[in-house]
């Protein structure tokens, strides 16, 4: 193979290489990602507290919070560290506070974020009880609670923990879905 | 034994249903349950309580359910198995229906449809409400006192 042709292909080569630099060079810099920040809330409330009614216009629920913030696109709002009350008949009301609280627009859901704690007077229909729990999904007008989280749930006589719990605050049915441990005390004689 | 009364009450299961209205729970999968030296373990139990939460009768129900306790004297084991053990703590009272079977080490063995067996007192009581059901019994002799036979070996 001649002289010449030696020199064509390392020439050949040589321009591959150098086309390749310069598209490296001149390639389009990678612009950082546009900031995403919290969703845009079209007002704020500070220090405020929402009563929401159901369809009978009862009292359904009740959040106390430092703040609040509307989302504007599905109306929901976002809660910090809120203390709630859900209502009940006869007085049964459920009294708790969480680290975050979500709610949707139309008030029938509400995911209670984080460390929830949760606790009933004793009335004339039920007994005290108290929750401690996380990461609650809390559906204010059917008065039920759901988590996946364990549960500890404490009663004068009693102390019930389980992995998972769903909670009927309506019937008094209370589930809890595994690892279940149940201690009862002994009765104090009179 | 008889402190076991005094103690609380555990219950460990895989799945937990109360019904605080009516004042009923129900446990399934792998239940146990602990009170001093009672232990039971079932398919499935239900505990029944008062209005102060307190346990009036736990039922447990498997193939079959299982409860065995320590004796006081001797500290030799009962254990009693059955489908239905029917368990009144206040009372001290297992209530045992279906194949039921106690067995007091030491002391005998008792078979029957249904077996009335006192926590408390190591008391057995056999034969069905209507008093037709059977009950097989197996004492077995008071073992000889060592000492007492070898004089009676001497004396010969």
């Amino acid at each position: 193979m001649d002289r010449r042709r030696l020199v064509t292909i390392g020439a050949v080569i040589l321009g591959a290489i150098a086309t390749q630099l310069l598209v490296w060079l001149i390639r389009p810099v990678d612009e950082p990602p546009p900031f995403v920040g919290p969703p845009r809330s079209d007002y704020t409330l500070a220090d405020f507290e929402l009563n929401a009614l159901d369809e009978q216009g009862r009292l359904a629920f009740t959040v106390t919070a430092p703040t609040l913030a509307r989302r504007n696109d599905d109306g929901s709002l976002w809660v910090e560290t809120p203390q709630f009350r859900l209502s009940g008949k006869d007085g049964d009301n459920w009294k708790g506070r969480s680290q975050t609280a979500w709610v949707t627009k139309d008030g029938t859901r509400m995911l209670l974020g984080g460390e929830v704690e949760m606790h009933r007077d004793t009335t004339d229909v039920a007994r005290y009880a108290r929750l401690e729990t996380r990461d609650v999904t809390a559906y204010p007008k059917d008065r039920k609670l759901e988590t996946q989280a364990p549960a500890t749930i404490t009663q004068p006589g009693s102390i019930l923990r389980g992995t998972g719990m769903k909670a009927d605050l309506e019937t008094h049915q209370l589930e809890l879905l595994a690892d279940v441990h149940a201690s009862f005390a002994r009765p104090r004689k009179p | 034994k008889k402190s076991d009364q005094e103690q609380p009450l555990d219950v460990y299961a895989n799945h937990f249903q109360a019904d605080q209205g009516k004042q009923t729970t129900v446990l399934s999968g792998s239940v146990k349950l602990t009170q001093g030296t009672i232990q039971g373990e079932a398919d499935k139990g239900t505990v029944h309580q008062d209005k102060n939460n307190q346990i009036q009768r736990v039922v447990l129900e498997g193939k079959p359910a299982r409860l065995q306790q320590q004796l006081d004297d001797g500290g030799g084991m009962m254990r009693a198995s059955a489908h239905t053990i029917d368990y009144a703590g206040e009372s001290a009272t297992a209530v045992l229906s279906g194949d039921a079977v106690v067995v007091q080490e030491g002391r005998g063995e008792f078979r029957g449809e249904r077996i009335v067996y006192n926590t408390a007192s190591g008391e057995v009581t056999g034969g069905s409400e209507s008093g037709s059901g059977r009950v097989h019994l197996k004492m077995l002799p008071k073992p000889k006192d060592p000492a007492k036979a070898a004089d009676a070996e001497t004396k010969k």
